[in-house]
């Protein structure tokens, strides 16, 4: 019975949901206007825009080279954050002396720092990996911290009672207990990280993606423009999409603690 | 007569002169939690300790396994000076500290993993430990989806699996419903019927004690320190029946006196309240 409750209301829910999308992209036909580029276009137009991009392969090459950045700049940001949470979760006085930072890192908008990033970096591909780092390491040093101090404390005992040697202590007890809250941390890092390169490639410098917007932007063509944007969107929904994947496929034992989602 | 055979046995552990004192909030003050505690235990020897809150009767078995080190005193294990944890001591946690992403053989096999004992070889070893704790079939069970009881069971294989000689268990039974608690007790009677460890048992269960132990030590609070020890000479093998036994009653009887004139002679509440009163008269003079 349950069961078939269950379907019923996912079936509600999508059926909500196509509702909405076909009211959107109406309303959009219906207001949208193809008769100058300058206008904004109705919804047909930004497909054709998107498909005439996406054929002639500008839009997959403008993704590839932004995404160095973010490649680039996210793993620099994971090798960075991973051991250094971890010595922060585990030594105390380390841990006291990079919360203040940490908080305001979190608390500010990034955004305001780029432009000290150009000035240290120039508008190099190293700025832009800069920004994204920037943008994704504070999520994912906290969240590590928190999950290596929050290994319940008869676990460290139980180890040590079994004389468990540092490392193995650390693999076998401290990463696991905390991979919940770090695999959380990476999701949010993720999200920043995508922020961070499209900031980047606004505000410093139009590599890829900021290029192609800068020029469908200057040659007054909407439509093109749009069709950018939604890749990009595209991009961050598939991303975040495939972090949840992984960190659900993580937590199957998890119970709900560790509330950092 | 276990009394006899226990004074003929090796000592297990012998624990002289054992003290502990904590920082206390106050400057300069600290909390004297043990206080000239000497212990000893023999081998194949079952003892209790039991003793109110605040006692220091954890903070003792803590001592024992190594994981906290006395400010003051010596231990001796099966001979040799230990300081720190040991491979002949094993210890069962009140709180099971299970891996939550470990099924219960794996659990079981971690003290052997720890050990580099091969996978096949330790999850055999696993499986039988299993059984004789009576979690046949529940191999491949995650610590969630079983109960306080069976979890402990879990931890009480962990510890055996690794053969040490001395079972170190700290209130084992503390967290788990008071049938199952009585369930879990005659399990074990049997478990140490067929491994015969020494076993140091911390609980604040009388009975509980009586039942299970060749002897019981009785433990005061402040400082926490061993007001009496107790020889329980219960014939074994015991049972449930052994509950309804007048021996039975009568020790229990005089370990719960001895404990209650503690616990009535020194509420807590009204030491903490007369000391602060004492110092605050000081303070006005």
């Amino acid at each position: 019975m349950s069961d078939s409750a269950t379907r019923g209301s996912a079936r509600r829910l999508l059926a909500v949901r196509a509702v909405s999308l076909v009211v959107v992209l109406g309303a959009w036909q219906y207001f949208g206007d193809d008769s100058r580029p300058i206008n904004f276009p109705t919804a047909w137009g930004t497909l054709q825009a998107l498909w005439r991009q996406l054929a002639d392969g500008s839009l997959a090459t403008a993704l590839a080279k932004s995404n160095q950045s973010l490649l680039l700049g996210y793993s620099l940001a994971l090798l960075v954050a991973l051991p250094a949470g971890t010595i922060a979760g585990l030594v105390d006085p380390i841990r006291r002396a990079i919360d203040p930072f940490l908080t305001i890192m979190i608390a500010t908008p990034l955004i305001a720092v780029v432009p000290v990033v150009q000035a240290m970096f120039g508008l190099s591909l190293s700025a832009r990996v800069a920004v994204v780092f920037l943008f994704a390491v504070g999520f994912l040093l906290r969240n590590t911290m928190v999950g290596v101090r929050q290994v319940d404390a008869t676990l460290w005992e139980m180890g040590r009672s079994f004389r468990a040697p540092p490392f193995t202590m650390l693999r076998k007890i401290v990463f696991p207990s905390a991979l919940p809250a770090i695999m959380a941390g990476a999701r949010l890092g993720l999200g920043q990280a995508v922020s961070g390169m499209v900031v980047a490639e606004l505000t410093l410098v139009g590599f890829g993606i900021g290029s192609a917007i800068e020029h469908a932007n200057t040659t007054f063509r909407t439509a093109d423009l749009i069709a950018i944007v939604l890749v990009v969107m595209a991009e961050g929904i598939l991303l975040s999409w495939g972090a949840r994947l992984l960190h659900r496929r993580f937590e199957r034992w998890r119970i709900g603690e560790h509330g950092f989602a | 007569m276990n009394t006899a055979l226990h004074e003929r046995a090796p000592l297990a552990i012998v624990a002289r002169g054992i003290a502990k004192a904590y920082r206390s909030s106050q400057p300069g003050g600290s909390l004297s939690v043990l206080e000239g505690v000497d212990f000893t235990l023999r081998a194949g020897e079952f003892v209790s300790i039991v003793g109110p809150s605040g006692c220091g009767k954890t903070t003792l078995l803590r001592i024992l396994a190594g994981l906290v080190a006395p400010g003051q005193g010596s231990l001796e294990v099966l001979g040799k000076v230990a300081d720190g944890p040991g491979p002949e001591r094993a210890m069962v946690f009140q709180s099971f500290a299970l891996l939550p992403w470990l099924d219960a053989l794996d659990n079981v096999a971690f003290g052997l993993e720890l050990r580099n004992i091969p996978r096949e070889e330790r999850s055999a070893i696993a499986a039988d430990y299993l059984k004789l704790v009576g979690l046949s079939g529940f191999e491949h069970a995650y610590p969630r989806q079983l109960s306080g009881g069976m979890q402990q069971r879990i931890g009480l294989a962990r510890a055996l699996a690794v053969d040490p000689a001395i079972l170190l268990m700290d209130e084992p039974l503390g967290a788990v419903d008071a049938l199952t608690r009585s369930w879990l007790q005659l399990d074990l009677l049997r478990i140490w019927d067929e491994t015969r460890k020494s076993v140091v048992f911390v609980t604040h269960d009388v009975g509980e004690a009586v039942l299970l132990s060749d002897r019981v030590v009785v433990m005061g609070t402040r400082p926490g320190r061993i007001l009496e020890e107790r020889v329980i000479d219960l014939p074994r093998p015991r049972s449930d029946a052994t509950r309804e036994s007048a021996r039975f009653n009568e020790l229990s009887m005089q370990i719960w006196r001895s404990l209650k004139e503690m616990v009535i002679e020194r509420p807590s509440v009204g030491a903490e309240r007369r000391s602060r009163e004492a110092r605050a008269g000081a303070r006005a003079s």
